[in-house]
């Protein structure tokens, strides 16, 4: 949360000193920047949204609503670099590691970790026609998932013996890490205005890693420009 | 002497189609209405008529008439940002027709969603019953 209002102010206050339409070279009006926030949904595969990367789980995914806020700065009436954070659904994940329960015994000990999610996303977009009331677009560009890891070792480790398991009591730990992937992404959408500056914005999103399709999500965003 | 005929008799029907093709040309031209009558249409607009305008050149604009003058019509094209209003001669304009102003695209999306979202919804509640 902290990281989206710090982006916010940051936004603002690198827009105010621009507060004014431009004329790009062909003498079409436009605002230099735009800020909108949105919501709809992002899936992410697991080998993509998961910790840690154990191998290709690429036919799971992990589906999650999604919140977003995005500031662009339009260079001329076609072009515009934006940054967005996206905020992700906290997932719970299970692991067993092999600990040592005593001397010369070894077994399993059970890990939950809470991981809260938060993508930024750098990108350039194409925007088609000029001082319309339907702006369509395409946007190319790197998400960056951040994933806030809180994992706690459950207090005991399981040793097979025989037929079955004896529970060795431990004393609990816990461990906060963080996990950071770089992914690059397409998507499309269009800007359609309710007034001069007021837009809807609906957009799809395709993210992907070396084993292709790796991100799917769309979103419908409320904004101004400015 | 036959194909002499023949060939005289295609000749003949060729040349025929060449002041046929000009004069319907020629007619196609009379039907678009003179810069006069241009004008005259657009004096008889209301104040403020929003129209679509096609010009000769082939681009089409929707926006407002504002002034019609002797020789130009002044013309505040319908763009998101305002701007400059623009002359256009009565010559220019292919046709001239007039226009409504519908729901804006935004709240277009915005219907088309509600409606995309209420018919899962409605899907969605039919299985439900259905699974019961």
């Amino acid at each position: 949360m902290r990281l989206v209002m710090g982006f916010l102010l940051g936004g603002l206050l690198v827009a105010s000193p621009a507060l004014a339409q431009r004329v790009d070279r062909t003498g079409s009006p436009y605002y230099a920047w735009d800020l909108d926030g949105g919501f709809g949904f992002h899936n992410i595969s697991h080998v993509d949204g998961s910790i840690p990367a154990t191998g290709n789980y690429s036919d799971f995914w992990d589906y999650s609503w999604a919140g977003s806020v995005d500031v662009g700065r339009y260079w001329t009436s076609h072009i515009k670099t934006s940054v967005g954070v996206t905020l992700l659904q906290k997932t719970w994940e299970f692991e067993s590691v092999r600990v040592s329960a005593a001397p010369g015994i070894t077994g399993d000990q059970y890990i939950e970790s809470q991981v809260a999610r938060t993508q930024v996303s750098l990108a350039g977009t194409w925007q088609f026609l000029e001082n319309a009331f339907v702006h369509p677009y395409v946007s190319a560009g790197l998400r960056t998932l951040v994933m806030d890891v809180d994992a706690e070792a459950r207090p005991a480790v399981y040793v097979r013996t025989g037929n079955g398991y004896t529970n060795y009591q431990v004393p609990t730990s816990r461990r906060d890490y963080q996990v950071v992937r770089t992914r690059p992404f397409v998507a499309i959408g269009s800007k359609s205005y309710f007034s001069e500056r007021v837009y809807v914005r609906p957009e799809m999103v395709v993210g992907a890693n070396d084993s292709g399709v790796s991100q799917f999500g769309a979103r419908l965003s409320f904004g101004i420009d400015f | 002497m036959r194909l002499h005929a023949f060939v005289v008799a295609i000749l003949c029907g060729l040349s025929s189609l060449l002041p046929v093709g000009a004069s319907a040309q020629e007619r196609r031209a009379g039907v678009t209405p003179t810069a006069a009558q241009w004008r005259s249409t657009v004096e008889r607009l209301e104040p403020a008529a929003y129209v679509t305008l096609r010009l000769r050149d082939g681009t089409e604009r929707k926006g407002t008439v504002l002034v019609a003058e002797d020789e130009i019509l002044l013309f505040q094209p319908r763009t998101r940002i305002r701007v400059r209003p623009v002359e256009v001669r009565y010559e220019e304009i292919a046709a001239l027709e007039r226009a409504k102003l519908g729901m804006s695209p935004g709240a277009r999306v915005l219907a088309g969603t509600g409606a995309v979202v209420g018919g899962l919804f409605v899907i969605g509640a039919l299985l439900l019953v259905g699974s019961n």
